[in-house]
């Protein structure tokens, strides 16, 4: 039995087309110009309880829209969705009780108040029994740092606080479903790693179902195994990340700065990695994911020599996307 | 329930956030009043003028703008600035993702900012109306009955703005407020009593829920209205807030399908 299941989902906005200058604003006044874009164009999938499941595509392939119609914040143009039983957007504080929703480019905290006067507020909100707040805080605390800024006004947090103390309020309820849109964006590798960690372990100690839209493949090569790509609000691929590798996209880059010397890489070469640029303090990478993986290759080099700096570059999905449309023709 | 009490706090705390703003209003108010003391001064110094509903005395007057002025701290229009910038930039959409009904969340808002507003802002206007102008006080029972006109008062103003916040949900331009407000000092008798109005916009102002905010609750306080009329005006009060609730719920029902939540 699916805890999630989309049945022909489609989601139509009218968007008002604005004509330049100031002849063009002056005509849309009396005569407005509508298109019809689908953001959700036929799409349908189900989700067991327990998944990991990412879903990704580039900037406006409609996974936001996916998302907010899951959480029932947004009335679907025709198709059916079930979460749990009910329609969401029929029953939407029902629905809300049981779910916990991060986007990252929003914030759900009282921006003038500290994240404990939120956390509070939030254990009013979900009637959460004393016993479960205070051993998620500490869970929190101990994970996430959250003890750090916990007396903090929100609008003084740093982007990377504020984003760990947005998950901490949105898993305070142990909620059965967590939904995260792009909840990485804009952090720094550590913080990253961090949550990341987090989220795993929560999926793994309380069986949560994840949903994890993002357009970044880092995320999902961290979390999940399976992997729903979308591009122009239709699905493109629906299954093992693995395979989509495989198939599309499995060159990955790494760039260090080095601090020391490296006298010989040839065992680099004979450990699979395909190229490599060496020269005075920076070198870089490029190898087949599939034959070799990131950690090995960062492992040898931090082994070998001292470094400054290290930033690992992925196959971006919009290349992956590219060689589906290729591959299809 | 505790939530929503819990709304109310925060509310409550939001706005010692904002402290130096309530009290730069504070002093706005208190600059406004005074205008208005010396301006009804100069007018009535010669003595009471007669209108059409009967005699004014400079300390009747005097006591209507103190009142009104009070009265003004607790009526104001933030509901609809704050629906149209949540609308606006999208946050509505986080409002939604819990489980609370959004309507009594953002009365829960205004009744913490109000009382804020009560303690920051409506004191101050009541202890220097005391103390250094003087104004009149009601008997008990008069003073009993302007509670519950002033507390309905609150709860009107309320409805009407949250309809007018919710109408950002078709049209994204904060005009609603700019009409409320020019409606709202014209026919509720916010700086002038509709005893001096000409008989054409008294009748407008009874199919208005305007009149029955500011004008209602001061005449009441001063014992000018007769008892009947008193009457009226509470059960007017009540029928207004049927009508705008079933309003304010027809709306809602058609703004969510209409929903379009900004931005990523």
């Amino acid at each position: 039995m699916p805890i999630i299941k989309v049945d022909n989902l489609y989601k139509e906005y009218h968007q008002r087309k604005g004509r330049e200058g100031l002849t063009g604003a002056f005509k849309d006044l009396f005569n407005r110009q509508f298109k019809t874009v689908k953001a959700v164009d036929g799409v349908s999938f189900s989700i067991e309880k327990g998944e990991i499941v990412g879903y990704i595509g580039p900037n406006g392939a409609g996974k936001s829209t996916t998302i907010k119609m899951l959480i029932g914040i947004l009335v679907p143009s025709s198709g059916k969705i079930d979460v749990n039983g009910i329609e969401p957007y029929k029953h939407r504080e029902l629905n809300a009780k049981r779910i916990g929703v991060v986007f990252g480019q929003r914030t759900q905290l009282w921006w003038d108040i500290p994240v404990s006067e939120t956390l509070s507020l939030m254990r009013y909100i979900y009637d959460v029994p004393e016993q479960q707040y205070l051993e998620n805080l500490k869970i929190f605390s101990d994970i996430l740092g959250l003890d750090k800024f916990y007396h903090t006004p929100v609008r003084q947090l740093s982007l990377g606080q504020r984003m760990r103390a947005d998950i901490s309020c949105a898993l305070l309820h142990n909620p059965d479903i967590l939904y995260l849109d792009e909840p990485t964006i804009g952090l720094d590798v550590v913080v990253k790693e961090r949550i990341r960690e987090f989220i795993r372990e929560v999926n793994k100690s309380r069986n949560t179902t994840i949903i994890l839209a993002t357009h970044d493949m880092s995320d999902i090569e961290r979390l999940s195994s399976r992997v729903m790509v979308v591009n122009s609000g239709k699905i493109m691929y629906d299954g093992n990340l693995n395979t989509l590798k495989r198939r599309y996209g499995t060159e990955e880059t790494i760039v260090a700065d080095l601090l020391g010397r490296i006298d010989d890489t040839s065992e680099l070469k004979s450990m699979g990695v395909d190229k490599i640029i060496y020269d005075n303090n920076k070198i870089t990478i490029k190898y087949d994911s599939v034959k070799i993986n990131s950690s090995t290759v960062v492992r040898w080099l931090v082994e070998k020599v001292e470094t400054k700096d290290i930033s690992i570059t992925v196959t971006p999905i919009e290349d992956v996307i590219r060689k589906m449309y290729a591959a299809r023709n | 329930m505790k939530k929503y009490l819990k709304f109310i706090q925060i509310s409550f705390n939001n706005g010692l956030a904002y402290r130096v703003e309530y009290f730069v209003g504070t002093f706005r108010n208190l600059v406004i009043l005074l205008v208005q003391l010396a301006v009804w001064k100069a007018l009535l110094t010669a003595g009471p003028v007669t209108t059409g509903s009967g005699v004014v005395t400079l300390r009747e007057m005097t006591t209507y703008v103190v009142i009104s002025s009070m009265i003004g701290t607790l009526l104001t229009v933030d509901v609809i600035f704050n629906m149209n910038d949540r609308i606006r930039n999208g946050q509505i959409g986080m409002d939604l993702v819990k489980p609370v009904n959004f309507q009594t969340y953002t009365f829960c808002n205004m009744l913490g900012q109000n009382m804020f507003s009560f303690l920051f802002q409506l004191l101050p206007i009541l202890v220097i109306g005391v103390i250094f102008v003087g104004i009149e006080l009601p008997s008990i029972f008069n003073f009993l009955l302007f509670l519950v006109t002033l507390i309905n008062a609150i709860v009107i103003m309320f409805q009407m703005n949250y309809a007018l916040g919710l109408v950002a949900f078709w049209y994204m331009r904060g005009w609603q407020s700019t009409i409320v407000w020019i409606l709202n000092r014209l026919f509720s008798g916010r700086y002038i009593p509709l005893w001096f109005f000409p008989p054409i916009l008294v009748t407008i102002s009874y199919f208005l829920p305007l009149r029955l905010m500011y004008f209602v609750p001061i005449s009441i306080y001063l014992g000018t209205m007769a008892p009947l009329d008193c009457l009226y005006s509470i059960l007017q009060q009540f029928a207004w807030m049927l009508v705008l609730y079933g309003m304010t719920r027809l709306m809602w029902r058609a703004a969510i399908k209409k929903l379009v939540i900004q931005g990523g």
